[in-house]
């Protein structure tokens, strides 16, 4: 054990281990299974700055806020039968509202996870005057607030504010007391230490009330053994103070959870309306596809089956008494069938691009990247992934466009094309991003019937983003991040090849 | 080889009945015997050793996934079979696959637009050739795979490139004076350009020459 000790000093005559703990970040190894491991608990130390920057004026602030709030809604209550008295309570409950979000800050400042707000709306703005008063009164976080700051929040301060002063303090004078004896001015006594000359009574309080008994007995031993003991009881209090921190700190964390935070529900409601925008523009970047696809089937491949149909008519008619031009509109025929051939090839290929149907996203978009005219620098990493059909889509179309925006529109010499999965952290879902740069001439801009608006369309509806940075002169830099479903890694893509 | 005395054996892949019924007609009118005609890509293995084909005409779409069955296939098969020609014919054409197909062997191989085999000359012609062991490759492959590469086709005449994309195409020499109505010896001097601008070794044979140049291609 002592090898793990950097440098152990021991006072020659009490064997007292000055050195030994008096350093927390030296814990001895020996505690390491019992305890927190060396990494984590160097990590607990620091936030403690952090934590007691949070902690130490927590009990006068709590102090000042349940004063401010309880004389407040005391007034209000005693003039509740007038209408002013509902008004300050009223304010009173805005107050609260103003002094949780500032407790949220500092909890959020001192390092502890962050607590989502209610969703508050401005007290007053855009709001009828009987509107503004009655409001908090009828919301339940108004009152939540006021529950914390001027009860929960009070109490609790009291007890977190002496349990880390006590400790502290307790730690650090029986830690320190033996050493300042010996640091101490010598007052002439020949003994320089404790002894029953009477110096314990200045230098070691605590050991001289408790060893009274002992110290009647005059037995240095048992005096050196307590003292020994009280010193290394305050340098593993000193050695703990990281846990007393965190944990007092969570103590108002919890309590903030409890009563500041936004309800599940609420997120709930949150998730719905970003579900219904999200269906809504699905829905709407379907129905525009739809009719374009309507269109383009009913002016081209129809037109020209219809032609054919006619064409062959007549050949039909003619091939009796006019061969030869029957053989003519015959040729003709065949030229109108390979053009709806072609046409409906080219279609197919705009809204089901074989290769994405065969081989999946990472070849198609390889594919994109080699067809291109202008050079493309490209990187499909989907990590094994295989990623669901529509997402595959949205995302090879958001690449096919903005690589053919890039080479039509902004003039680029240079693409370069990122797309990966980042996998789940931090509350978010995975996540397939794609990201495409080029050096062209920039200036590209969300302009309505734009193409990009139909990508940012796209992206929503598959509850992604698109962000454009364009600046004019260049160069482009377009982001989209489609979230994907939760669920483990899928099966190796196979290959589509099977024996 | 007793190709001349007897017409060239097919093996028929395609899912589509209608389909499959037309190029069975279209094959026996330009000359084919059509030894077998199945509906998907599963017991080609049997069939060849059953029936000796000297080419397979292959959908790429069929059951039971209808991807790229009928790709998987080819390059199977032109591992096993290094003699046996591979025709691929599908609605729509991948450069993808091209270069797939091209590096999966040396044997004969060609990948078509099922459009093509409206026109009877133009199917034979591709049969033949790779059933000799050369390559059938559908233009718009190869404007695809020349699009690509504009750096160095840059330096080409207009001449030179419609020699290289014909030439890519997997045709003869003659066949290439004929399409743009030149002599022979015209392409065969293109040729030669052809192949000093992109730094290419001349090997002679016309098979080689076409193989190069695809390497060169899709490099």
């Amino acid at each position: 054990m002592s090898q793990s000790i950097p440098a152990p000093s021991f006072h020659p005559s009490s064997g007292l281990p000055i050195g030994s703990s008096a350093s927390p970040g030296s814990e001895p190894s020996a505690t390491a299974a019992s305890r927190p491991s060396g990494p984590l608990y160097l990590r607990l130390w620091r936030g403690v700055p952090r934590e007691l920057g949070y902690l130490a004026p927590t009990w006068i602030i709590a102090l000042v806020v349940f004063n401010v709030l309880t004389v407040a809604i005391s007034a209000g209550a005693g003039l509740v039968f007038l209408f002013v008295g509902i008004i300050i309570v009223s304010l009173t409950l805005i107050l609260a509202r103003y002094l949780g979000t500032f407790e949220l800050m500092r909890l959020r400042a001192s390092g502890m996870p962050p607590i989502a707000e209610p969703r508050w709306t401005p007290p007053f703005e855009g709001k009828t005057f009987i509107r503004a008063i009655t409001e908090p009164l009828a919301s339940a976080h108004y009152w939540l607030s006021y529950v914390h700051g001027a009860i929960v929040n009070f109490f609790l301060a009291i007890i977190t504010g002496v349990v880390t002063f006590t400790w502290i303090v307790t730690g650090l004078s029986l830690l320190f007391t033996p050493l300042w004896s010996l640091i101490k001015p010598n007052d002439g006594t020949t003994s320089t230490f404790y002894g029953p000359d009477g110096q314990i009574g200045n230098d070691w309080n605590i050991a001289s009330l408790m060893s009274y008994g002992i110290w009647d007995r005059q037995d240095p031993t048992l005096v050196g053994l307590l003292i020994t003991g009280l010193t290394l009881l305050g340098a593993g209090m000193i050695a703990l103070i990281p846990f007393v921190t965190h944990g007092m700190t969570y103590a108002h964390w919890g309590a903030a959870r409890l009563l500041l935070a936004r309800f599940p529900s609420e997120d709930m409601s949150t998730e719905v309306a970003a579900l219904a925008a999200s269906q809504r523009a699905a829905v709407v970047a379907e129905d525009h596809s739809l009719r374009r696809l309507e269109r383009d089937i009913h002016d081209g491949p129809q037109q020209r089956l219809m032609r054919l149909q006619m064409d062959l008519a007549s050949a039909e008619r003619r091939m009796a008494d006019n061969p030869t031009e029957a053989v003519a509109l015959m040729g003709s025929a065949r030229t109108l069938a390979q053009e709806t051939l072609d046409e409906l090839r080219a279609l197919t290929q705009g809204f089901a691009p074989p290769l994405l149907q065969d081989r999946g996203l990472a070849a198609a978009i390889e594919a994109l990247a080699l067809r291109s005219s202008v050079p493309v620098d490209s990187r499909v990493d989907l990590a094994g992934r295989q990623l669901p059909s529509e997402i595959e889509r949205a995302a090879y179309f958001i690449v096919a466009e903005l690589l053919s925006n890039a080479v039509k529109h902004a003039d680029a010499t240079a693409i370069t094309l990122r797309v990966h999965v980042l996998e789940e952290g931090e509350g978010l879902p995975a996540t397939l991003a794609l990201e495409i740069e080029d050096d062209g001439r920039g200036g590209a801009q969300l302009v309505s019937g734009h193409g990009l608006v139909g990508l940012t369309e796209r992206a929503a509806g598959m509850r992604g983003t698109l962000d454009i940075v364009s600046p004019v002169g260049g160069p482009t830099r377009v982001t989209a991040a489609i979230p994907l479903p939760a669920l483990g890694l899928a099966a190796a893509p196979t290959g589509v090849g099977r024996a | 080889m007793n190709r001349s005395t007897r017409p060239l054996r097919i093996l028929l892949a395609e899912d589509s009945v209608l389909l499959r019924e037309g190029l069975v007609r279209v094959l026996t009118e330009a000359g084919f015997q059509t030894v077998a005609a199945v509906g998907d890509a599963t017991r080609l293995e049997e069939l060849i050793l059953e029936h000796d084909p000297d080419v397979a005409v292959l959908d790429v779409r069929m059951p039971p996934t209808f991807r790229d069955e009928g790709v998987q296939a080819a390059i199977r098969l032109r591992q096993l079979h290094p003699d046996l020609g591979i025709l691929l014919l599908s609605q729509y054409v991948e450069a993808t696959y091209a270069r797939e197909l091209l590096r999966a062997g040396r044997g004969g191989i060609g990948y078509l637009l099922k459009d093509r085999v409206s026109s009877l000359d133009e199917l034979r012609d591709a049969i033949e050739r790779v059933a000799d062991g050369g390559t059938a490759l559908d233009p718009v492959v190869v404007s695809e795979l020349m699009s690509r590469r504009s750096d160095p086709l840059d330096a080409l005449t207009r001449r030179e490139s419609e020699v290289l994309a014909l030439m890519a195409q997997g045709k003869s020499n003659a066949a290439i004076a004929s399409a743009l109505v030149i002599g022979t010896g015209a392409v065969e001097k293109n040729v030669t350009g052809i192949f000093l601008k992109l730094g290419l070794e001349d090997s002679g044979s016309e098979h080689r020459r076409v193989l190069a140049v695809l390497a060169f291609l899709e490099r």
